[in-house]
């Protein structure tokens, strides 16, 4: 890549990134950085670490981070290398099934979960049902589960971004060095290990950076089993306290520099493979068709894992059709009343199209601007693109409410973003930026890995034929690490659609709500209202998992293959 | 011919039109749309979806037989009141940098007293005086609207805010989980200490809300005024020692039943309907709820038998009753329309509708609000006989508390940060102290170890640290707030050890 474009785009991603992440975060943070006569302190940030209770929650997120991850890793690895390896039955729709987590809006999903776990709970009465339990004292899964339990919900909820991107990296890998080594007499393990995990380690660390960071920094796993000595929930209560106190905002910093460590380390030590990037694969893998018997115990693991996933939605699908659901495995009366008040709510119709405009115009910002920073990163030289990389990844690790106030201070009368907070007389663009901004690391993650994974050389040999470099990215590049968007596009998108904290702030008046903040609001209903918010809760999910089904349907030339080139 | 891959194309974008589209089939009529509408009032507002739908749909009516005109209500709702004064604050502090008068709002509708006050308090006035007071005096006489009751503001006297209607904390509870338990149903703050109800009590956090933080001190002003009515004269000593020494140890008692009753708790949460939801569900056992909410789910769950699972209760003697006030901001867009709208939130239509049941003449169309009306010329037999709870009339069954600002409030910052040091940041290790407890039986060493407040003493708390907070040094509050909550962590695992030593 030549210098000149490489310095170009860094420019105007850097200018892009100042103004829309570093800019408004600062606006929120400074007040960490600064004492009462408006002078720069260090000690609210250092004190972080001298305070025990903070010290243990920073611990604690970080030991969740790496925790959840290496569930998250457990789950998703043998699934992708499933997909990857074999034919069985039913794969095509059991590979999409098992993204089932992607469409799950996060808050009505807690609902689910409760209504499942809970001490008079579906899943309490089943044991009980079966002798398994004694109704006098049933067990409190939310109250004792604690850290296991934000673990496996984590897992449960992270597998499908890992699954992904590993599933887009073996896709790259070329059959042929596997033949060669088995030619060589290595045994499946030795193959596995020296050659199929080496090779896809940019995949791995892709969706495992995301995972990580997502685990450290997640608010509402822990809300739900009440688990309170967790940085992201001492934050939380920080910002929502009647004080105006300095502290949330200083962990959130010191939060942003771990994010950027670990990453940056776990970068050097695991986002390359050791062995380099290999080539396009010269010939396409075959895919192994498994005897019957063992062909059906594949399915039935991807079937568990889909039910497993599943089981938050299973609550949410449950609760929008009950009249009341306590102490029994099923509701105790069905009805449809809820999907009446809450698909019949007057600003219903408008949040989904407000939705989807801020959802679709995200992701296509993503996109662009993805694909831009991934080729500096992987195809430049250029000085500082590490940190680029690292810097990328900030948005996942800034709490949701922390971009929204200082998006929402900024957006004020003769402030930086008032005439993009009042285009058209809507706060549209500003949502729009504020989702693309929150989603960018999706795409610019599996585009790296994309480029990470294909080899240069096709490229440089466009080149030495005399193309321009635009038309070697478009033609070459782009469409070799196409698998890799289209996988960062689909969790960007989804991701969008579902998000809750910017429209919070920002999406102030009901007819700029999106699809998610109509359902917050539908949630303080009297009475009913989560069952009113878990109606169009499915509503969500029926939408969402038509759209990514679809996406695999229409791009995937053949159906469930999406991410294999 | 079609090809496979466009019908596929086509099954896969009609199924995403037909979802998308599927809401139009349920739709309600729109009473008006932005639009369409004449007028248009800008409304901030933590009040629930119910009321902030029920409200746009009678104030239209009311506004187009007044004057022919429709008007549209823009609710703006960020979150709950802390997100709320957030965008107050931001919006002020920047229309004050750049010279502008207002904030693009017309009216504050919902919270507590304490954020209206808060905002009140600001110079030049955030607020405008309201003309209700003028129009209609008599609504402001003893027999409707009182200044204040059970020792709660309910107009500011420099006319800034008033309040709308009634809210009070009390307990709600689940009668199976308390059966269960081998407890009698709760009826007061203290019966929620009972170390039978480890682990199975729901608190509100009074970080996050000046009502919730209101609610705690009425459990302080309890044990006070128990320790005022019990605490007899020593020799020598005068009524005003008498005093001062009963308000030291009320205090210490208050705090003390904070402490135990948070040792039960399994969080501290600002969502108004998480507590009665996971006590309805059996989560929890028992929790502290707003009296709407708890009667909201009471009437959900309520069987043929008129028994329902979910009971709200007012504890007896610890619960004041406060209002939900409503006021103007100065230079509202749409200051006339705004002074209508609050004139007509306390005309008898505008009453009616907080706790008309659902259908009735003059009530709300979808749901009953369960919400208690602030005059108390509602309360009278034709009115009640529309009400959904017309049992609940706090004029008439109130449980003799009167609040007693002296005592507490200006200690009320610092009662706050108390509660935080001593039972929220520290809650796990107050949760392990309390269990190391009932495991020993109650050692004498360790349970006085757990209950020593002696470094948040009456004295102490009304002196220095009520002064630190007040000073405005964060870094110096910050200090005293880890030394504070060091030592209560300290307390609670010294306790740990001396129980199992047992």
């Amino acid at each position: 890549m030549k210098k000149i474009t490489a310095i170009l785009i860094v420019a105007v991603v850097s200018l892009l990134f100042g103004l829309f992440f570093l800019y408004p975060v600062a606006e929120v943070l400074k007040v960490a950085f600064l004492n009462e006569s408006g002078e720069f302190t260090l000690d609210y940030f250092l004190g972080i670490f001298n305070d025990p209770i903070y010290l243990e929650g920073l611990w604690n997120a970080f030991k969740l981070g790496v925790v959840s991850t290496v569930v998250t890793f457990a789950i998703a690895f043998p699934l992708a290398l499933g997909t990857h390896l074999w034919k069985f039955p039913l794969k095509k729709v059991l590979t999409i099934l098992i993204l089932a987590p992607l469409v799950l809006p996060p808050f009505v999903g807690a609902v689910g979960v409760k209504h499942i776990f809970g001490v008079e709970g579906a899943f309490n009465s089943l044991l009980i049902d079966f002798g398994l339990m004694s109704s006098t004292s049933p067990y409190d899964w939310l109250g004792e589960g604690r850290f296991w339990g934000v673990v496996i919900m984590l897992a449960l909820h992270l597998y499908p971004i890992l699954y992904m991107n590993i599933v887009s990296a073996l896709s790259h890998l070329d059959p042929a060095m596997e033949q060669a080594a088995q030619n060589l007499g290595a045994s499946p393990w030795s193959r596995f290990r020296k050659i199929t995990l080496p090779l896809c380690m940019p995949g791995v660390f892709a969706g495992a950076s995301i995972v990580f960071i997502w685990s450290f920094t997640e608010l509402g796993v822990p809300l739900v089993f009440d688990y309170s000595r967790v940085a992201p929930v001492q934050i939380f209560d920080g910002l929502k306290s009647l004080d105006s106190d300095p502290t949330p905002y200083a962990i959130v910093a010191v939060m942003l520099v771990v994010s950027v460590i670990v990453f940056l380390f776990s970068k050097l030590v695991l986002g390359r493979s050791p062995l380099g990037s290999s080539a396009r694969p010269k010939m396409k893998r075959e895919e192994r068709t498994l005897p019957p018997v063992l062909g059906w115990l594949v399915s039935l693991g991807f079937m568990l894992m889909f039910l497993v996933a599943s089981i938050p939605h299973l609550g949410v699908l449950f609760l929008s059709v009950s009249t009341d659901w306590y102490g029994t495995v099923f509701p105790e009366s069905l009805t449809g009343a809820h999907y009446g008040e809450g698909l019949g709510h007057p600003m219903v119709t408008g949040s989904i199209r407000n939705s989807l405009l801020y959802a679709s115009g995200a992701t296509l910002i993503d996109v662009i601007l993805g694909c831009a920073i991934a080729y500096v990163i992987v195809r430049s030289t250029i000085w500082g693109r590490n940190l680029l990389d690292a810097l990328m990844m900030l948005p996942l690790a800034v709490p949701g409410l922390v971009l929204a106030f200082g998006y929402f201070a900024l957006s004020q009368e003769n402030q930086l973003f008032y005439g993009l907070a009042n285009v058209f007389e809507s706060p549209v663009l500003l949502l729009i930026i504020a989702y693309a901004v929150r989603r960018l690391p999706y795409v610019v993650r599996a585009a790296v890995a994309g480029l990470e994974q294909s080899d240069v050389v096709l490229e440089e040999a466009a080149l030495s034929m005399g193309a321009p470099p635009r038309r070697a990215f478009q033609r070459i590049a782009l469409p070799l690490i196409g698998a890799n968007v289209i996988a960062g596009a689909i969790l960007a998108f989804a991701f969008a659609m579902l998000e809750v904290s910017d429209s919070l702030i920002l999406a102030q008046q009901a007819e700029h709500y999106p699809v998610t903040k109509a359902i917050y609001a539908l949630l303080s209903t009297l009475g009913s209202g989560h069952e009113i918010a878990s109606a169009l809760g499915v509503w969500a999910m029926v939408f969402l998992g038509i759209a990514i089904a679809g996406a695999f349907i229409l791009v995937g030339k053949r159906g469930g293959s999406l991410f294999r080139l | 011919m079609i090809s496979r891959h466009v019908r596929k194309q086509c099954g896969v974008i009609g199924a995403l039109i037909i979802v998308a589209l599927a809401p139009l089939l349920f739709q309600a009529k729109r009473i008006v749309s932005p639009g369409q509408a004449d007028l248009r009032l800008t409304v901030i507002s933590p009040h629930n979806e119910s009321i902030r739908r029920e409200f746009s749909t009678a104030f239209y009516h009311y506004y187009r037989e007044k004057s022919g005109k429709s008007v549209y209500i823009d609710w703006l709702n960020p979150g709950g009141t802390s997100e709320i004064r957030r965008v107050i604050d931001d919006k002020f502090s920047n229309a004050q940098k750049h010279g502008k008068k207002g904030i693009g709002i017309d009216v504050f509708f919902g919270g507590g007293e304490y954020d209206f006050s808060r905002q009140a308090s600001f110079e030049p006035k955030r607020f405008v005086p309201l003309e209700v007071f003028e129009q209609k005096p008599e609504w402001f006489e003893d027999s409707v609207i009182a200044q204040s009751f059970s020792g709660e503001v309910y107009y500011e006297k420099e006319r800034h805010w008033v309040g709308t209607c009634l809210s009070q904390f009390g307990i709600c509870y689940n009668t199976d989980l308390v059966k269960r338990l081998g407890n009698d149903d709760p009826k007061e703050w203290s019966d929620l200490a009972h170390p039978s109800y480890f682990g199975k009590i729901a608190l509100a956090d009074p970080q996050k809300s000046g009502s919730i933080a209101k609610a705690f001190e009425m459990l302080i002003q309890q044990t006070i005024q128990e320790r005022l009515a019990s605490t007899v004269a020593k020799t020598a000593e005068t009524e005003q020692q008498r005093r001062a020494r009963a308000i030291r140890h009320g205090w210490a008692d208050g705090l003390n039943l904070i402490q135990r009753i948070s040792a039960n708790a399994r969080y501290f949460t600002d969502s108004a309907t998480k507590i009665p939801l996971d006590v309805a569900q059996g989560d929890a056992a028992a929790g502290m709820c707003v009296d709407f909410y708890g009667r909201a789910y009471h009437q959900k769950h309520k069987k043929e038998d008129g028994t329902s699972r979910l009971e709200w209760i007012s504890p007896k003697a610890g619960s004041s009753v406060s209002v939900d006030p409503v006021a103007i901001f100065r230079g509202a867009p749409a200051p006339e329309l705004a002074q209508e709208f609050v004139t007509f939130l306390l005309s008898e239509r505008g009453q009616i509708l907080w706790n008309a049941r659902a259908g009735v003449e003059g009530g709300p169309e979808i749901r009953s609000l369960g919400r208690l009306p602030v005059r108390r010329d509602m309360y009278t037999a034709a009115h009640l006989a529309k009400f959904a709870n017309p049992e609940a009339n706090p004029y008439e069954n109130y449980n003799e508390f009167t609040y007693h600002p002296e005592y507490t409030a200006a200690g009320f910052n610092a009662m706050r940060m108390i509660i935080r040091v001593m039972c929220i940041d520290v809650h796990d290790e107050l949760v392990e102290a309390w269990q190391a407890l009932i495991e020993a039986d109650f050692p004498e060493r360790a349970t006085h170890h757990f209950h020593d407040v002696a470094i948040v003493s009456y004295e102490r708390t009304m002196g220095e640290i009520r002064e630190q907070i007040k000073s405005g040094k964060q870094l110096e509050t910050l200090g005293m707030r880890k030394r504070l909550a060091s030592v209560f962590r300290r307390n609670y695992q010294q306790t740990i050890r001396l129980a199992a030593r047992r």
